[in-house]
């Protein structure tokens, strides 16, 4: 049985307390897996990966990273964070170049800048980059420090479909040699990818095969 | 400019251009931290502390600097952990210090000249003291800015990356929080508190539209801002007008310009 990566128990979390945005969850992430987390605006899909990267701090429960409890875990270098790309600062004025050289020296980070084709990017301001570019930089960054995890926040949002399909296929060779975690709305391309996902948002939070819930869709659309 | 004979002029054009230098500085991470108000609020604020200053009698450089560095790091705990929009704690500091100031100077009434200095800036009235203290704060923020470069960078980009990567974000944004305060009561001296906040925003705003990296913003923000005062400063002296609207007009010309620019680049790259 692979080794889990993430294991969540008990989880609770609200900003407010008569609104419990997460209440009492519990799950696992195991080690290779590509696993999704689905739903709807709002459901606490962002939250939940800002617990599990130690950015919040949960009400009740206890989350551990590679067995280790949250509040002593000190490897982050294998862990890697991909956040929405809205969130970067609308005023930064940086280019890709500053930034590789900002998070870590040229020999350790050349890998991935041929990997990902970054090369022709170097010289140019992050936020004059088209939203696919960005991605790409964005997961660049997130992979320097060659990581064993890798946790992405709605990868696909906003890209047109080529800039999709770029992302989507460098998520999945990624995901052979690491365990990927996605959060995203997009039912589809988690159904795709994902081995196992968890439904936020719904009456019981639960963690389902793709396959089971691709069969429920199914069943749902013949009913509609 | 045989004015420029006088020692007294020197301290004045010298501690001019290195708050200009600092503050302009110290603007860049502000700016795309979306803290560009803390200028305007920490120097209306200010006005309060000044004004308590001289009714109790305590040296007001001194008393303000402390008033600021600690308005600065109320402003940033109340962001960080009460997760309030910076834009209204910012004007809590600026309302206060301001209802502060109008109550001293209503129950006194011998407050008035000494206000006046700092409602306006001396700049060519600043005492050794003074220097030595414009001096220290301009080192500690080059200082600053020079050791964590690469950190501040990244918290400027996104400060989750940041904190993934190892970087104390809270500790470095207290640190440019405090630092940028005392930065702010220099830039009273040099154009008073109306105009202050000029120097923290104007300069990395002008480089904002040319710039074409993040150390580019950073340089031309500094030359942006050390051109203007350097400007002002021989113009109030050449046409006898007053060296803070000098300073602060000469960065609003230098800012059109560049925007100018940027527009006359982009219609190139449109039309050409």
């Amino acid at each position: 049985m692979p080794s889990e990566v993430i294991k969540v128990s008990n989880l609770t979390f609200y900003y407010r307390q008569e609104e419990p945005l997460i209440d009492n969850l519990s799950f696992s992430v195991f080690e290779g897996e590509f696993f999704g987390i689905l739903g709807p605006n709002g459901a606490g899909k962002t939250t939940l990966l800002r617990l599990i990267l130690g950015f919040l701090k949960p009400i009740k429960g206890r989350i551990e990273l590679f067995g280790q409890d949250l509040h002593t875990f000190k490897e982050w270098k294998r862990v890697g964070y991909v956040p929405q790309r809205f969130y970067v600062e609308r005023a930064f004025t940086g280019t890709v170049g500053e930034l590789f050289k900002a998070i870590a020296p040229k020999e350790k980070v050349g890998w991935i800048i041929a990997y990902l084709h970054l090369e022709d990017l170097l010289k140019k301001q992050f936020n004059k980059l088209s939203g696919g570019q960005q991605q790409r930089v964005l997961l660049a960054l997130a992979l320097t420090t060659n990581p064993d995890l890798l946790i992405l926040d709605e990868p696909l949002t906003g890209l047109d479909i080529h800039a999709q399909e770029h992302i989507e296929n460098i998520l999945r060779d990624i995901s052979k040699t690491k365990t990927v975690v996605v959060v995203s709305h997009d039912v589809s391309f988690v159904l795709r990818n994902a081995s196992r996902i968890l439904c936020l948002g719904m009456q019981e939070c639960q963690v389902v095969k793709a396959q089971e819930l691709k069969g429920m869709l199914k069943e749902l659309y013949k009913l509609h | 400019m045989i004015l420029l004979d006088y020692a007294f002029l020197w301290k004045g054009i010298l501690s001019g251009l290195l708050i200009s230098i600092s503050t302009s500085l110290m603007g860049v991470f502000l700016l795309m931290k979306r803290l560009s108000l803390l200028g305007a609020g920490l120097s209306h604020a200010a006005f309060g502390g000044i004004a308590l200053a001289i009714l109790l009698g305590i040296d007001p450089m001194v008393f303000t600097l402390f008033y600021m560095v600690m308005s600065g790091l109320t402003i940033q705990l109340l962001i960080e952990r009460k997760g309030l929009p910076a834009d209204t704690v910012i004007s809590l500091f600026f309302s206060l210090g301001v209802a502060l100031a109008i109550i001293i100077l209503g129950i006194t009434q011998n407050l008035g000249s000494n206000i006046y200095s700092y409602l306006f800036g001396s700049i060519l009235t600043v005492s050794d003291r003074e220097l030595l203290g414009v001096l220290l704060v301009s080192l500690l923020s080059l200082v600053f800015v020079f050791f964590y470069y690469r950190k501040l960078l990244l918290i400027s980009f996104n400060e989750e990356i940041a904190l993934l990567r190892g970087v104390k974000v809270r500790t470095l944004n207290y640190l440019l929080i405090g630092i940028a305060s005392a930065n702010i009561v220099f830039a009273i001296k040099a154009v008073g508190l109306i105009l202050a906040s000029s120097f923290i925003a104007i300069p990395p705003m002008s480089a904002l539209l040319v710039s074409t990296s993040f150390l580019s913003t950073l340089v031309l923000s500094v030359l942006v801002s050390f051109l203007a005062t350097l400007m002002g400063i021989f113009l109030s002296l050449e046409l006898d007008i007053p060296p803070s609207g000098a300073i602060v007009l000469c960065m609003v010309v230098m800012f059109l310009f560049l925007a100018f620019w940027r527009l006359l680049v982009n219609l190139r790259r449109r039309f050409l």
